[in-house]
């Protein structure tokens, strides 16, 4: 499990690395430099139907500027603090009450030549997450720091009077892991190394993104490659291999805007196809005899491909808004994200898996809310979801896979 | 609109201030999960109030100084006696065009409730509950109604406790605490002017090596601001504030 949301964090890092707004400080002439600012926050109490009702928030700050030195040679940097806390996740990736920090400092040089920019870059990432408010932000079992380069490369054009661009992308990271440790591999070598702490999740990060955005139109795919390091893959017998550990992602991604009336929708699909050699074993109890490793209900048992999976996701978002020129719009989403893993069979509630279908998880989101607009730069909502988490996996001792879930916010929203 | 928007906010936070309350079932369960928080690091729980008393924002251009007084929830009900001052060192844009604005700001307070208790009290032997920051930000127009602020800030926390004897406190046995803070933070922000000497604002400030976060929006006014100060990892999460202020 732990190494599976580890491989969640890593796409979450993963996600943010195409945020980066390409496009968020435009150059002006007249201006040599021109700073960017994005702050959102959000507040709210979610009432579980299974636990403690609690609350949470989150901050997303972008601090940005681009310095122009000419018509074709500019500088951009940017800073990002993100801060999630807790929350309703989709099954398998975080629990209720985790909590997570993130600093990214991008530094990007800027050439224009005719249609096309350049856009190498360096960038930098310190990860770190936590269960509880009381635990040591830097001590966190899945706290990462990366380091890397990126080259883009953007085709300005206009297709029946609209503008457009076309950005391919390659970044590279190496990703550290420094408190990561691996409680099979401690439990199976307690006799040599009683502790192995720090490196087992150090990998090499590399990405390759073809992206399009025209007229309000955004579409996307992206290859990411993920090479451990340390980390080798669990074999049939149930102890590690010489093989190391290789996690591919492939994402497709598809979305627009647009504004009819009063009416205003942002609709977006993504569909991604994660892979990876790792097993798993999985151990009822803390010194569990090793006996027949694909007996589904022993205390020891293995499962070959434990973490593929692949993954829609579907969200709706419309905005009513209250007159032509109003402040004030009804707002609404929809959400759903189905998780179909490959291989893992889903478990009963004493931890037994069943054979003969594979987990699959499903989670949907509907919100209703009321958005205002403050002023030129700030959105306020008010918003109430209403979650609905369902899955076959019926084992839910550490993380809960089938709930329902309220949750009444409270967002702002500014953007220069 | 204002008071439409503080109705609003005035119900938002109902469910935030008093959710643990019914989670733990009664008041008393509540009051003993607090009391845990708090005595887990005191210095932090009491620094979440000197925020909200904290004054991190421009002064408007044209004044060259001012003086503020936190309200509530800092003097009202903590008895936090209070004062933070602020004085600008350079307008913007006078030593040459881009300069940003400079101002420098101060402050410090001291729990009187605190010193006024171990006089009238028995129980407690000594308290010592005070704290003090300075910082600088500098402060960019970007339109002509938008400006850009961020900078530096050091704050520091002191909250010493010593009782004559153990103490019951909801279920939490207390005889004394020595806490202190101190960090210095990243502060970044923006402010618009919504009418004649009215200003909304939005920052964020960040403490460099204990990763205290807080985000706040504040209404200012010619000589009050309202607040709403949010500590996503703080006892309590969202404070309201009400601050009174003298531009120079």
């Amino acid at each position: 499990m732990k190494k599976l949301k580890s491989l969640v964090f890593l796409s979450a890092f993963c996600a943010l690395c195409p945020s980066v707004p390409v496009f968020s400080a435009p150059a002006e002439n007249s201006k040599v430099l021109t700073p960017y600012f994005n702050m959102s926050l959000s507040e709210m109490v979610n009432f579980p139907s299974q636990g403690n009702l609690f609350t949470g928030g989150n901050m997303d700050a972008d601090i940005g500027l681009l310095g122009t030195i000419n018509e074709t040679n500019s500088i951009f940097a940017l800073y990002n603090f993100r801060y999630l806390g807790p929350s309703f996740y989709p099954q398998d990736t975080r629990q209720f009450y985790d909590r997570s920090l993130s600093h990214y400092m991008n530094l990007e040089y800027r050439l224009k030549l005719g249609e096309f920019r350049f856009r190498p870059g360096v960038a930098m990432t310190i990860g770190k997450r936590r269960t509880g408010s009381n635990e040591d932000w830097d001590t966190g079992l899945y706290n990462m720091n990366s380091q890397g380069a990126a080259m883009a490369v953007d085709w300005l054009y206009e297709l029946g009077g609209k503008s457009g661009v076309i950005t391919a992308k390659y970044l590279f990271r190496a990703v550290e892991f420094p408190n990561y440790t691996d409680l099979l591999r401690e439990f199976q070598q307690a006799g040599s190394a009683s502790e192995l702490s720090g490196g087992l999740q150090n990998q090499n990060f590399g990405q390759f993104t073809l992206r399009s955005n025209w007229n309000n139109f955004t579409a996307g795919i992206s290859y990411a490659k993920m090479n451990y390091l340390n980390q080798t893959v669990i074999d049939n017998t149930g102890v590690y291999g010489d093989t190391r550990q290789k996690d591919t992602d492939v994402d497709f991604d598809f979305g627009f805007s647009a504004k009819w009336w009063i009416l205003e929708f942002y609709p977006n699909v993504e569909y991604s196809l994660y892979r990876s050699n790792q097993n798993f074993l999985r151990y009822k109890y803390f010194g569990a005899p090793v006996g027949n490793l694909t007996d589904p209900t022993a205390p020891v048992t293995f499962v070959n491909d434990d973490y593929s999976y692949n993954q829609l996701a579907l969200r709706v978002p419309i905005d009513i808004n209250l007159g032509v020129d109003a402040n004030w719009a009804v707002s609404g989403a929809v959400e759903l994200i189905r998780k179909n893993y490959l291989s893992r069979p889903p478990r009963d509630s004493d931890n037994n898996y069943r054979l003969g279908s594979t987990q699959n998880d499903f989670l949907t989101r509907f919100t209703v809310g009321l958005r205002k607009h403050l002023n030129e730069v700030a959105d306020m909502r008010f918003s109430y979801t209403f979650t609905v988490a369902e899955s076959n996996n019926h084992f839910e001792m550490y993380m809960p896979y089938n709930y329902t879930g309220h949750t009444l916010g409270l967002a702002y929203n500014i953007r220069y | 609109m204002r008071k439409f928007t503080a109705a609003l906010l005035a119900v938002s936070l109902v469910p935030f201030l008093f959710q643990n309350a019914v989670r733990a079932g009664s008041l008393e369960a509540k009051g003993g999960e607090i009391v845990a928080q708090i005595l887990t690091n005191p210095a932090a729980f009491f620094y979440e109030f000197q925020q909200d008393l904290e004054w991190t924002t421009p002064l408007p251009p044209g004044s060259w100084g001012g003086v503020q007084l936190g309200i509530f929830p800092v003097l009202l009900p903590m008895g936090y006696a209070n004062l933070s001052g602020k004085l600008r060192l350079h307008p913007e844009g006078r030593w040459f065009p881009g300069m940003p604005q400079v101002d420098v700001y101060g402050g410090y307070w001291k729990m009187l409730l605190a010193d006024m208790a171990v006089k009238q009290s028995d129980d407690i032997t000594s308290a010592d509950f005070h704290g003090q920051y300075v910082g600088l930000t500098l402060t960019t127009s970007v339109s002509p109604k938008v400006r850009l602020f961020g900078g530096w800030k050091y704050a520091r926390v002191r909250a010493n406790l010593q009782l004559s004897k153990q103490q019951d406190i909801f279920g939490t046995k207390v005889d004394s605490f020595s806490s202190g803070l101190e960090d210095h933070f990243l502060v970044a922000g923006i402010e618009y002017p919504t009418g004649l000497n009215k200003w909304w604002t939005m920052q964020f400030n960040y403490g460099l090596t204990q990763e205290l976060i807080s985000a706040k929006l504040g209404w200012s006014g010619q000589y009050f601001d309202l607040g709403l100060n949010v500590y996503p990892e703080g006892v309590l999460v969202i404070h309201p504030t009400w601050n009174f202020h003298v531009y120079f």
